[in-house]
């Protein structure tokens, strides 16, 4: 086997570990996110409901909160989004970090 | 003599992978210079800023919305530059511009559409305030958070 095949093979071999470990690193934290929120949801569903009956805010005042959790979820979405996108960034330069100590260690 | 030129042609020649590396590595700068708009001290010191000033004006939201239009009126000013300021940085900035977005439409259940129900009952309820409070609160973090995130240059 040649040096530049070794070369590519370490290449590979770390780009594999790069993507297993921010995959996995970024679906945990998805799932742990989401649970919370639901949670959060669940308990302020009962408060507002208790409010609205008890005539402590008004029943548009009622519709806005509902509203506000489905706007605040778009935004945790748009955050995950770009969060995301710094990921693929960070992925990206460490494949070129990878790749150019790979090629450096040729010379 | 020509099979020593060839010979001597054939071992300048580079070896046919290094052509994969190469245009794998072009492809990997182009792209990572176009993923995200990189952190913005502007963009974190207006989110900040904002958020505190936002949530201090609405702590009066129980008084009559007459005697502070022209703080809300203001406000509002202050939250389209910011969100004005996002919108300029372009597509690689989209993901915070559609936050501010979000977090300013009249008709959403935000910033926005608290000021809009303040103006139009004249009031809002004292139970009201700590709860949407804590909701546009949560939205101002998100876009912090995201700001945080990007790359510092």
């Amino acid at each position: 086997m040649s040096k530049f095949d070794d070369l590519l093979t370490e290449i590979e071999s770390g780009i594999e570990d790069l993507a297993k470990t921010s995959a996995k690193d970024y679906i945990d934290e998805i799932k742990k996110d989401g649970s919370a929120f639901l949670t959060e949801i669940e308990e302020d569903l009962k408060r507002w409901t208790t409010l609205l009956a008890n005539g402590d805010i008004t029943g548009d005042e009622f519709k806005l909160l509902i509203e506000s959790n489905r706007a605040l979820l778009e935004m945790k979405a748009l955050t995950k989004a770009g969060m995301a996108k710094k990921r693929t960034q960070d992925i990206i330069d460490g494949i070129i970090d990878i790749v150019t100590k790979a090629g450096l260690g040729l010379i | 003599m020509t099979s020593l030129l060839m010979s001597r042609r054939e071992r300048r020649r580079p070896h046919p992978e290094i052509h994969r590396v190469w245009f794998a590595l072009a492809g990997l700068l182009f792209a990572a210079c176009a993923l995200l708009s990189p952190y913005d001290p502007t963009s974190y010191k207006n989110a900040t800023d904002l958020k505190a000033e936002s949530l201090s004006l609405l702590e009066k939201g129980t008084e009559e919305y007459s005697a502070h239009a022209t703080e809300v009126a203001q406000l509002e000013l202050k939250l389209r530059q910011a969100f004005e300021y996002e919108h300029g940085k372009g597509k690689t900035n989209s993901d915070t511009a559609e936050q501010w977005k979000t977090l300013l439409d009249k008709d959403g259940g935000l910033l926005g559409g608290t000021l809009k129900q303040w103006k139009s009952a004249g009031h809002l309820s004292a139970a009201l305030i700590p709860e949407i409070s804590r909701k546009i609160g949560e939205a101002f973090d998100e876009i912090i958070t995201l700001e945080q995130a990007k790359v510092k240059k």
